[in-house]
């Protein structure tokens, strides 16, 4: 593939993304972050949060599973998921987080059980996006080009 | 009952069943299940499956009777009985028709002998003959006696007549002699014939045997059948006495039944319905059917279906009832439940259908409120960034009308934030979020801080008094933020609505009001009256009740005057009720209103400090003790120097914030003076005191000497209400204002980089806020946790501390409160008592620190939970919402590390 072409659809992709609510502008707050003296920034803090998620959802499946829901172990677990989300801007599953902790408050088994399928959901949604971000911007790096920065005002 | 039937059912048929719808342990082996009237002693009688063995013609009498007098009975008795009637009939009629021949003939005979003895009168003896027939016998005689009487008349003539040949009378002697012969054995024939008739009448005998065992044979089936029924059937006569009953109660002899009514028999619920149901049917003489649930001592409660019908005797006269009961306790209770369960499940499907709309209802409301909630936070912080920024233009070089258009924009903006404050307030009472502290605090200071921060920014010639009664006790305990908010909020209304006299606050003592429920009494509670008064324009009666509503106000031409949101006196009247009191008022058009609150408070004692100073150190000057302060129970406020604050917004005030308790005199403030062009009477005002005015912290701190003065800035008393606006507008007038970096040269800031905590449970968020901070220059430590963070805070002298809201271990709130407890005493026993473990090494370099105030911004995110009134509560001086960005993190920066 042609770079100009790769940097392209790299755009496009980067903009569908914002535009289908997967991100919003606080992951733009990360790739104003990342510079010369740190250029992994972004994917460092993704993979973080991937790893982090990743256990916190674990975490929640189990606490959910259980006879009697402790909603006093649930509810952190989702507030720190929603900070995570929050801050790296994925946008849908901190909202769904939100309605989640909602959830929590009224101690609805039922509706903890459907939130975290849309959290899960969401967070798949997400993951899968950035890999795919981060692959077309390797693909880039890898042939030499720039990537291109993310114009700020969608 | 049917259960025991049917175990019954295995027994013998033939042994004597005592029905099971009865209990088997009542009664007694010599009662039979028929019971029929009759004499006393002969009472074993139909109930005989082997009739044959015990038959007696007496057992049976009586109900051939009966059924002989009824048109009704077995069909199949009368059909027999009928049967056999025809029969007898017949043969009656046979020997009847056989006896007029054989009468004929021997009248024939008869006369056929007198013939001949009229023709030899000589033969007079008769022969005497035995008469076959009594019936006859007679007839005979008579005519015997006719015989005779002729005979004599005949004589007579017979004796005239000639008897002269002897051969002629031979002849005649002897055709006489055959035909007597003859009649002779024509009567014996008649004899054997009329024996042979005999005979055949015993034979007919024969089917009376039949009928016999015919019925024998319907009595058998009938038994069998109903011997395990659970049915009770009699005959009634028309006076509803028994005179057949089968299958009694076992407990009853018959002759406790026959002849006696219902209701000399029973006794108990159903026995009258019953018997009046018998009566009604032998008056109607229509057959009905009813079911009658009986409540008898002797055999409890049971239900039965009756079936009555009325008997007539053949002339068509009532002569009683038949009755037939079966029962069906069972039944009835089985259909019942039945009903019941049908019912409660259409209730129960009622309740769920209207609890699925309440909790539709409820969600939705819910939602509705999170999301205003939400949206008045999300837009109060652009808003927040508006106000700032034209408050910093304020500061800039500016025309007159350039001015004049600031300030409206200026003093629009705090009118939204404040219509944004006042929802948010709503919606968190509403909601349940709102929580009550219980911090013990000085009424009296209340009321003078209040009236004081109203004296700062008032605009009109008014007076400001307050008034505590000597009985109000110094110290109580109470949720005093919000006591100060309704203060607040009700002293502006005051001086919004009044344009000349006073306005003021009284404190009072009184006894527990009715409203209260007696639980809430208890020794150490004490309720106090504070009515807030004014001699302003007052409230028409007709508006009263609309007062305490959401966005209303007494009426839309005050509203066009007035502006408000009508927002306040509502939030006033949810605040006074969740705290257990009342809000009231009373009104005259153009003398004035009062606003009076009952509030139940706590007693608190006085001395005791140590508590005290971590809890509402804001709100009492520890500081600055002056004796008179704590007891004194009347202040007055005058404006002085005339109107001076006519740059303010809007009088609004009801978001207090403590840590912004403005104590010092409004003259005391103005270093500077700027001329205000608003100010129509062209009076030289001395507005704001932005740049002159201000004070470091630390200066304005020792200056005073008052630990509460921190960061009084112009802002307070231009307005008040800004609050969570102010403190980012103040950091930019400060750094904007040229004369303001001059003056800001502390050696912390010069010497080296700032020292900035952030407290953060998040590694994601820590990662991208430390990436922030590197990008704008800064680096700074991670406490994970409130626990962490205070001894981070006590080893190490901080510039500024970022503190998360919501943390484990400990949150953000209780941290701030615990580092604030020890700003004020120098000491972490607060802390300590909290259960953190301070280490104890390095506690005098934190001492050195202890009057400075550690500025702390909050990290929310945007709950409810965790509002900003909450976290200014707590002593924090400023939050930042969530998610952080590099500009919000600038611009804190920039505000707080100068």
């Amino acid at each position: 593939m042609e770079l100009v072409q790769m940097q392209k659809s790299l755009q496009d992709y980067t903009k569908s993304l914002f535009l289908d609510g997967v991100l919003d502008s606080q992951f733009l707050q990360l790739q104003q972050l990342q510079d010369e003296s740190n250029p992994d920034f972004v994917s460092q803090v993704v993979t973080l949060f991937f790893q982090d998620s990743d256990r916190i959802l674990n975490d929640l499946s189990l606490s959910l599973d259980q006879q009697v829901v402790d909603f006093k172990k649930v509810d952190p677990h989702v507030h720190q998921l929603k900070g995570s989300s929050s801050s790296i801007g994925a946008q849908r599953v901190k909202n769904a987080c939100v309605v989640f902790r909602n959830f929590c408050e009224q101690q609805n088994v039922e509706g903890c059980h459907r939130c975290l399928q849309q959290v899960k959901k969401e967070y798949y949604l997400v993951k899968n996006r950035l890999e795919t971000l981060f692959k077309l911007e390797q693909q880039i790096v890898a042939s030499g080009g720039m990537i291109p920065a993310m114009e700020l005002g969608f | 009952m049917v259960c025991e039937m049917e175990t019954d059912q295995i027994e013998e048929m033939d042994v004597e069943v005592l029905s099971s719808m009865w209990p088997d342990d009542v009664g007694t082996q010599a009662d039979n299940q028929f019971n029929v009237e009759k004499p006393a002693g002969d009472s074993d009688t139909l109930k005989e499956v082997d009739i044959a063995e015990k038959r007696t013609m007496a057992d049976l009498k009586r109900l051939p009777e009966l059924l002989n007098t009824t048109d009704q009975g077995s069909s199949q008795l009368t059909n027999l009985v009928r049967q056999w009637e025809y029969m007898q009939d017949h043969a009656v009629r046979l020997l009847r028709e056989e006896l007029k021949i054989l009468t004929r003939q021997r009248e024939e005979a008869e006369a056929k002998e007198l013939k001949i003895i009229e023709e030899h009168n000589f033969e007079t003896e008769e022969p005497e003959n035995v008469p076959v027939l009594d019936e006859t016998s007679h007839l005979f005689r008579r005519f015997r006696q006719k015989k005779r009487d002729e005979l004599v008349d005949s004589k007579r003539v017979v004796i005239d007549e000639e008897f002269d040949t002897v051969a002629y009378w031979k002849q005649k002697a002897l055709s006489l002699e055959k035909m007597l012969e003859a009649s002779t054995e024509r009567e014996r024939r008649l004899i054997e014939k009329l024996n042979e008739s005999l005979k055949t009448m015993e034979s007919h005998s024969a089917p009376v045997e039949e009928l016999t065992q015919n019925l024998k044979r319907a009595e058998g089936f009938l038994h069998f059948i109903l011997q395990n029924a659970p049915i009770v059937m009699g005959h009634q006569d028309k006076d509803l006495r028994y005179l057949f009953i089968y299958n009694k109660f076992p407990s009853l002899r018959e002759q406790d039944i026959l002849g006696k009514t219902d209701v000399e028999i029973f006794h108990g619920g159903g026995v009258k319905e019953s018997e009046d149901f018998k009566r009604e049917v032998l008056e109607k003489g229509k057959a009905s059917k009813r079911e009658i649930t009986f409540e008898t001592e002797l055999f409890g409660s049971k239900t039965f279906l009756i079936y009555v019908e009325p008997v007539y005797n053949k002339a068509r006269e009532k002569i009683g009832i038949n009755y037939m009961g079966m029962e069906v306790t069972d039944q009835v209770r089985k259909r019942e439940k039945m009903a019941k369960l049908r019912e409660d499940n259409a209730v129960r499907k009622a309740m769920e259908s209207e609890l699925t709309k309440t909790i539709h209802i409820t969600e939705e409301t819910m939602r509705a409120k999170q999301m205003l909630a939400t949206m008045s936070h999300e837009i109060r912080s652009p808003l927040s960034g508006v106000v700032g920024m034209a408050e910093i233009l304020s500061t800039t070089k500016l025309d007159k009308e350039q001015r004049q258009l600031l300030n409206v924009m200026i003093s629009s903006g705090d009118l939204v934030l404040q219509l944004i404050n006042d929802i948010l307030d709503l919606s968190k009472v509403e909601s349940g979020v709102m929580k009550l502290e219980a911090t013990k605090f000085r009424p009296r200071e209340v009321v003078k801080h209040v009236l004081q921060t109203a004296a700062a920014s008032l605009k009109k010639d008014l007076t400001l008094e307050g008034n505590i009664a000597d009985e109000v006790p110094i110290l109580v305990v109470g949720d005093v933020l919000r006591i100060r908010q309704i203060l607040t909020n009700l002293i502006s209304n005051a001086i919004k609505f009044t344009h000349r006299g006073k306005v003021g606050i009284k404190l009072k003592v009184i006894s527990q009001p009715s409203f209260a429920s007696d639980k809430e009494q208890n020794e150490t509670s004490v309720w106090i009256c504070c009515d807030v008064y004014d001699t302003g324009i007052g409230i028409p009666e007709n508006a009263l009740p609309c007062l305490f509503k959401k966005y209303m106000q007494a009426s839309a031409d005050h509203a066009r005057k007035y502006g408000g949101t009508g927002l306040g006196l509502a939030i006033c009247k949810q605040l006074v009720e969740l705290m257990g009191g009342q809000l009231t008022v009373t009104s005259q058009v153009n003398l004035g209103s009062t606003f009076t609150f009952v509030l139940p408070y706590k007693v608190a004692t006085p001395d005791d400090h140590s508590d005290d100073q971590d809890e509402f150190s804001d709100m009492v000057d520890h500081h600055q003790p002056e004796p008179d302060d704590t007891t004194e129970g009347y202040f007055q406020f005058k404006p002085l120097l005339g109107s001076i604050y006519s740059n303010g917004g809007p009088v609004m005030g009801n978001n207090f914030l403590p840590h912004k308790a403005m104590l010092t005199s409004p003259i005391k403030l103005i270093n500077g003076s700027v001329a205000d062009p608003s100010n129509s009477s062209g009076q030289s005002q001395t507005v704001q005191v932005e740049n002159g005015g201000y004070m470091d912290e630390s200066e304005s701190a020792h200056q005073y000497g008052n630990g509460n003065g921190h960061r009084c800035s112009s802002k307070e008393s231009e307005s008040c209400s800004s609050s969570q606006a102010s403190s980012e507008m103040e950091s930019e007038l400060t750094v904007s204002s040229p004369r303001e970096e001059e003056k800001t040269e502390t050696e912390v800031k010069e010497t080296s980089q700032p020292k900035i905590l952030l407290v953060e449970d998040n590694k994601i968020n820590i990662m991208v806020a430390k990436s922030m901070m590197k990008q704008l220059g800064y680096t700074m430590d991670i406490a994970n946790n409130g626990v962490e963070a205070i001894n981070a805070v006590k080893d190490t002298s901080y510039d500024l501390v970022l503190m998360d809201v919501c943390m484990p271990v400990m949150d953000g709130l209780k941290a701030t409160r615990l580092i604030r407890s020890y700003e004020e005493s120098g000491n972490w026993d607060a802390a300590i008592e909290a259960g953190v473990d301070i280490k104890t090494s390095e506690s005098e370099q934190g001492c050195e620190r202890s009057t400075d105030r550690l500025p702390i911004v909050a990290m929310t995110a945007n709950t409810l939970a965790e509002s900003s009134e909450e976290c200014y509560a707590n002593g924090m001086d400023s939050f930042i919402s969530k998610p952080v960005t590099l500009q919000k993190l600038k611009e804190c920066l920039q505000q707080y590390l100068q």
